[in-house]
């Protein structure tokens, strides 16, 4: 038959329109993800998804596999060595740069391996963990003595796994693996998905994020007891260096609670309400009453209670209960996979790695208890840490004098102390300090956390080497010049010129063009403080390039909304994540929503709106608009679009940046409804939405009226501090 | 109009603010929108006027991209000055209910590959048209779903000028229709007779193109444009694909075709047919394969004529409109006009896909209204977003590339362009509103002299990296074409060919037998484009550059000024004018270099990307 007989073709039709509901296409997905349907290619029904980081050949036993991540095995002279790959080039930048691992000579090798963590994220290539392992290691036995290969691979998760047993061929005396920060729910398998099903069904989010620290410690579980069961059965010691996590100045996003039956998200919302009060009066009694009853509410699967409590803790000088709820609020939200994923090893992740490295007879590293033990008690932050997981010099030299101290032990039957090795001359040279607190700064600030954090890391790259300066404001043009790509700006050329292959390899990588409200404030301060005056320049450039006198400004845009301090809004706007089958237009997940702009004092501005309540929404409800914290106007709107024209007078409006404020009316809580199409989103491997919809914009507009300074250049005024404060 | 705080409470007056809900810019705005195969695109008619026009694949960077044209749709409220509460009715292109019953029909063929029936069952499980432009574009109003080929259909006549013309829509497929034989009358367009899948002229034609090593859906006009070299000999051979049947019917011989089971588009019996192997992408071409483009050109072009002798015999009009994939083969429209029965042809300039949303966009006007769109004739196609001057500028400015500014000295700008132009030099030319549609018509357009001998290797050599066979095309000035190109009428969207019969030698434009696609310009539609020419005439008594789109091979055509500034950069054009600003190779700084290959955008996004190697339909 060379075509399906023509008189099928009404039964086709047929069998389309039956199907083609939103119900029936649910349907038919979810036959085929259980297999009722046969389904031969969709990776859906797989147990195991394969890795999405390249570590050995595909469908080789990774003990067998000609490749150990970017390089191949190559035998010349009977001797076997691996050598990187030309057409894994894409990912050179991610591993060490080595380019041939010779074949094992007579020095004893030490393998290190893991992710980004261990391959010193930020001051990679000009320092990293293993090179201060060697460091400490010619220290102690005579340079070279002890030959250290370098693993660590950035954006490494389970895969480690592969790495480590396809690793093996390399015939090390000792490996050391230093991972679990990416160690988090992989997409789900059917079995995955039933039972998450079942655990939204019957426990909601709270029931998800149980499921999920399981699949989680599970997972975690198996991943190190195959590493560890290979090693020992080859007579292999074994180091694992269990990560911690910054919990002393890392701040997730605060999220509004997720979905919550019997609408006691209303409830959380008040209580969240009452605690800020509390919070803004230091009623701290209060407020630590209200975050434990927000908690109870949430049954801790949101951060927002937890940091509340933290708070609390720490004006009670309770710093046991503080650091118990940064840990907390750091495993609140590992179920939540519609908010940027920040790497991170959660409790569960290090008691399953404690757990099998015991029962190996393995030795660990544990970093939270010893960055306790070298901080005396302190909750560990930002002397030890770049950011969320990245150590910086101090917690390097730490880290790797216990390891260090392991493999002498290990190698030499020599007992020495970790903080014997801890030695201060392991580190990179002042200008690589000093750029990679820039970038450490840049990474932090586009991360959503405070200006005291941004700020220091911003003082530290000054204090280290003062050529950062010009790379700072350097990186300011690069940034407010909106129209202008990155590569190919006159401040790219700068910075090419003046920075470290360190800063080639992140500051194009992990940017964003953005305002950078918060970053710029913090370099311009920093400048400040150490005498370079740049402040009347960059409020220049505020003006010259974003003035809505200039060009009309969309608020929705990421570079203007991405400083407004709204992460979890903004994860549906970031041209870098956003996919075409994804929702296009803005959603608020607070009762506020906020945008900033550039305006001149005196002139005034119209704002252009189109906005809608959530679709549930049944009858009409008033929002209202604010500008610079003064009620600008209020008015009913629906479920329908609908535009509205404000135009807001003159003395409203402020030099440099304006701060616009639409408040949301608490809409009704399908709870229920809305975890339902969730769990249809997750089987979908769609984007879920788990939070409550306050209001929703397509277009937001700000226009000047015309009425502008005659010479703006001329008027150099607060634009950036008056935007911060 | 409501005022809020009228007074401060100090006694002084200050103005307050005021608020009102925002009037509706235009009676009527209909929104056309195609997506899902290829080249999805966004269309805005205003109160029956077209007033924007563009391809997602523009913004996206993403060439042919096929999802949802989120961006072109932002694109057409920001240029209709409306928002998304002013959208009176949405006209979606095709029908998404018919298109599945298609794909399942596809499924009941025995021996089905499990991937080809884990796909089918992929689109029932997946949400529809409809249900994603409100999902994930967020409109909620007035949705009018119509067929592919009505969309086709309307795409072109609604936009031909003629009050009444017999209407022929031919391509791969839509949703149940291949091909449609009708006619428009007034607001009216009535189809007669319809051909079904798999029965496809442009599979047909699609088949060969995937034979002869290039890439399905995007190469076609690589077969149309090697066939000039070869002769027909497998004529007979490619005569037994197609039975041509009574009316205006026909049967593809589906032995020869793999696409309802294979991953590519022919089976091994075309191969034994035609006694050679298919050509190797990329690797040389030979007279066998430019015979085999030949002979699939002749057969398309006689059963072409054979239908449009048919349609006219139904409907025996002077006008003929077309439109689908297969009615930008130009030369076979040439033929139809020249040796068939009707005597005016307008083709719709974006005939693909593309053209669907304009198609559907004027279905829904006349759905709400009763009346057809307020369209004469389509004059032009400058219907994207336009070029910022301050943008450009800007961009210029911030960068270390040293640029000419020529604003408000048009003529030296014209001047300037002009002496490099006769210096031999290649011209990137941003200019204005882009190109809606698959040609560049002078918006974003790169410019050569076509007297020089060297210029169509050199320019396939500096950026466009293409088949050496292949011709590039002239613009003309309207007030001068006829003394060089054998046509009696204008053509300005480069939908025609015809004999070159200039007394200057135009080698860079003309085709191996003599013929070259023209466009005519005059000043009305590109003011700009008309003046470069009309400098150029003065200069050298030739009234034609050569123009071919602004682009690097395997990418869309360019679209902002950093668009056009990235495609210089990356390729080895002299010089680059944007607007008032003249950008020379001399004057890119050093590191840009080093850039290589980034450019805007890239494919990660699987629901962008559009097969090549097959046609699956699904």
């Amino acid at each position: 038959m060379d075509r399906p007989p023509e008189s099928l073709k009404p039964f086709a039709d047929r069998v389309a329109r039956t199907a083609a509901s939103e119900d029936a296409a649910q349907l038919i997905h979810l036959l085929r993800l259980s297999g009722l349907i046969p389904n031969s290619t969709s990776e859906i029904t797989q147990p195991n998804p394969p890795p999405t980081a390249y570590v050995c050949e595909p469908s080789v036993a990774p003990a067998e596999s000609r490749h150990i991540g970017i390089w191949e095995r190559k035998t010349e002279n009977r001797k076997t060595s691996f050598v990187r790959r030309l057409e894994a080039m894409d990912e050179w930048p991610l591993w060490a740069n080595i380019a041939r691992i010779e074949p094992k000579g007579t020095k004893p090798r030490v393998l290190f391996m893991g992710e980004s963590v261990a391959r010193g994220y930020l001051y990679d290539p000009d320092f990293t963990p293993a090179m201060a392992l060697q460091m400490i290691f010619d220290g102690q036995f005579g340079e070279g003595e002890i030959d250290v290969i370098d693993l660590a691979r950035t954006n490494l998760g389970y895969e480690v796994r592969e790495l480590a047993l396809a690793a093996l061929q390399l015939e090390p005396d000792i490996a050391i693996v230093f991972a679990g920060n990416n160690w988090g729910v992989a997409p789900p398998t059917f079995q995955d998905i039933a039972e998450t099903d079942k655990a939204i069904a019957t426990g909601g989010i709270a029931g998800l994020k149980r499921s999920c620290d399981e699949y989680i410690f599970r997972r975690s579980r198996s991943t190190v007891s195959d590493i560890a069961s290979a090693y020992k059965s080859r007579g292999i010691p074994l180091v694992w260096i269990i990560p911690e996590f910054n919990l002393s100045d890392w701040r997730e996003p605060s999220t509004n609670a997720p979905h919550l039956p019997e609408d006691l998200n209303r409830e959380w919302l008040s209580l969240y309400e009452q605690a800020q009060h509390a919070v803004s009066e230091s009623d701290y009694t209060t407020a630590e009453t209200l975050a434990k009853t927000m908690v109870d509410v949430d049954q801790g699967v949101c951060v927002t209670g937890y940091y509340l409590l933290a708070q609390c803790r720490r004006r009670a000088d309770d710093v046991d209960g503080q650091r118990k709820y940064l840990e907390l609020a750091r495993d609140a939200a590992a179920w939540d996979s519609s908010m940027m994923y920040t790497p991170k090893s959660h409790h569960v992740t290090q008691d399953a790695i404690r757990e099998v490295m015991r029962e190996h007879e393995y030795q660990t590293v544990d970093l939270p208890a010893l960055f306790k033990q070298h901080l005396n008690g302190e909750i560990p932050g930002r002397r030890l840490f770049l950011d969320y997981c990245h150590l910086t010099t101090e917690g390097i030299q730490v880290a790797m004098g216990a390891a260090a101290s392991c493999v002498v032990q290990s190698l030499k039957g020599v007992g020495l102390p970790w903080y014997v090795l801890v030695n201060d001359r392991v580190a990179p040279s002042r200008e690589t300090e000093a750029e990679a607190s820039l970038m450490a700064a840049i990474h932090n600030a586009h991360r959503w956390q405070s200006y005291d954090v941004v700020h220091h890391l911003c003082a530290r790259a000054l204090k280290c080497s003062p050529h950062v300066a010009g790379l700072m404001i350097n990186y300011i043009y690069l940034q407010l010049r909106k129209w202008a790509p990155a590569r190919m700006s006159e401040a790219e050329e700068q910075i090419l010129r003046v920075g470290s292959p360190l800063i080639h390899r992140y500051i194009f990588r992990i940017n964003e063009k953005r305002l950078d409200k918060l970053l710029t404030q913090a370099i311009v301060d920093a400048l400040e403080n150490v005498g370079v005056e740049a402040r009347e320049q960059i409020e220049r450039l505020y003006r010259e390039e974003h003035s809505v006198g200039v060009r009309d400004v969309d608020l929705l845009d990421y570079f203007y909304c991405s400083s407004a301090d709204q992460p979890q809004e903004l994860q549906g706007l970031d041209p870098n994540s956003r996919v075409s089958s994804e929702r296009q237009y803005y959603r608020a997940f607070w009762p506020h929503s906020r945008f900033v702009f550039v305006g001149e004092a005196n002139c005034t501005v119209n704002l252009s709106l189109t906005c809608r309540l959530p679709r549930a929404t049944t009858e009409r409800r008033k929002i209202s608009v604010a500008l610079n914290g003064k009620h600008e106007v209020e008015f009913d709107i629906d479920a329908q679009w609908s535009s509205w024209e404000i135009n807001i007078p003159p003395q409203d409006i402020v030099d440099g940046l304006n701060e616009v404020i639409v408040r949301w009316p608490i809409p009704e809580f399908y709870s229920d409804e809305d975890l339902s199409a969730a769990t249809s989103d997750l089987c979908r491997h769609r984007l879920p939405n788990f939070y409550p919809i306050f209001g929703e914009i397509h277009s937001f507009i700000v226009a000047s009226n015309g009425q502008l300074a005659k010479n703006p250049h001329a008027r150099v005024e607060v634009a950036i501090s008056s935007a911060v404060a | 109009m409501i005022n809020h705080d009228a007074s401060n409470g100090n006694g002084n007056y200050r103005p307050t603010a005021t608020l009102s809900r925002r009037a509706k810019k235009g009676q009527l705005n209909v929104i056309g929108i195609s997506a899902g195969y290829h080249d999805s695109a966004c269309t805005l008619l205003q109160d029956g006027v077209l007033v924007a026009a563009a391809q997602e694949e523009r913004f996206s960077r993403v060439k042919n991209d096929k999802s949802l044209p989120v961006k072109a749709f932002l694109y057409c409220l920001q240029e209709g000055g409306i928002t998304i509460a002013d959208v009176d009715c949405v006209g979606y292109y095709e029908d998404p209910y018919l298109k599945l019953g298609r794909q399942v029909w596809m499924g009941f063929m025995p021996n089905l590959p499990p991937t080809r029936r884990d796909a089918i069952l992929d689109r029932l499980s997946r949400p529809q048209p409809p249900q994603m432009i409100m999902d994930i574009m967020g409109y909620q109003g007035r949705l009018e779903v119509f067929d592919h080929h009505l969309s086709h259909a309307a795409s072109s006549y609604y936009f031909s000028g003629f009050d009444e013309a017999a209407i022929l829509t031919v391509d791969g497929v839509g949703d149940w229709a291949t091909t449609t034989y009708g006619f428009g009358k007034g607001p009216d367009i009535q189809r007669f007779e319809q051909v079904d899948f798999p029965d496809s002229l442009g599979f047909f034609y699609s088949a060969i193109t995937g034979y002869l090593g290039f890439e399905v859906n995007e190469g076609e006009y690589k077969v149309m444009g090697l066939a000039p070299y070869g002769e027909p000999e497998y004529a007979d051979q490619i005569r037994k694909l197609v039975d041509v049947m009574s009316e205006g019917q026909y049967r593809l011989n589906m032995k020869y075709f793999g696409f309802l089971t294979e991953d590519r588009m022919y089976t091994q019996e075309l191969i034994d047919l035609l006694g050679q192997p298919p050509r190797e992408p990329e690797s040389e071409l030979n007279q066998f394969h430019m015979d085999v483009a030949k002979s699939a050109q002749v057969v398309l072009e006689e059963i072409l004529l054979e239908k449009t002798q048919y349609l006219h015999s139904k409907y025996p009009s002077d006008n003929l409109c077309m439109a689908g994939g297969v009615a930008l083969n130009v030369v076979a429209n040439g033929r139809c006009l020249r040796e068939g029965p009707f005597k005016q042809l307008f083709v719709q300039p974006a005939a693909g896909d593309a053209g669907g949303a304009v198609g559907a966009a004027a279905l829904a006007h006349v759905r709400v209204t009763g009346e057809p769109p307020a369209v004469k004739r389509l004059e032009h196609v400058y219907f994207g977003p336009t070029n910022s001057v301050s943008d450009a500028y800007r961009f210029l400015k911030v960068s270390s590339a040293k640029f000419e500014d020529f604003r408000g000295k048009e003529d030296e700008l014209i001047n300037f362009t002009v002496d490099r132009l006769i210096d031999g030099k290649v011209v990137g030319w941003s200019q204005g509103r882009m190109e809606f549609g698959p040609r560049a018509l002078g918006g974003r357009s790169i410019l050569a002299d076509p007297r020089r001998p060297e210029m169509r290797d050199r320019i396939n050599a500096l950026v466009k990296m293409r088949e050496a066979f292949r011709p590039f095309a002239p613009a003309v000035l309207e007030s001068a074409f006829q003394d060089h190109f054998a046509l009696n009428h204008t053509s300005p969207f480069m939908l025609e060919t015809c004999d070159v019969i200039s007394e200057i030698d135009l080698p860079a434009i003309t085709h191996i037998d003599g013929s070259a696609r023209i466009q005519t310009v005059n000043g009305n539609a590109n003011p700009r484009f008309a003046k470069l020419l009309e400098e150029f005439y003065r200069r050298t008594g030739c009234p034609i550059l050569l123009n071919t789109s602004f682009n690097m091979r395997g990418e869309p055509i360019v679209c902002t000024p950093v668009d056009a500034v990235r495609c210089f950069n990356r390729s080895q054009i002299d010089l680059l004018v944007i607007e008032d600003f003249v950008l020379e190779r001399s004057g890119i700084p050093a590191f840009w270099e080093s850039l290589g290959h980034f450019a805007r955008g890239a494919p990660t996004d699987a629901q962008r990307v559009v097969e090549h190697s097959v046609y699956t339909m699904l």
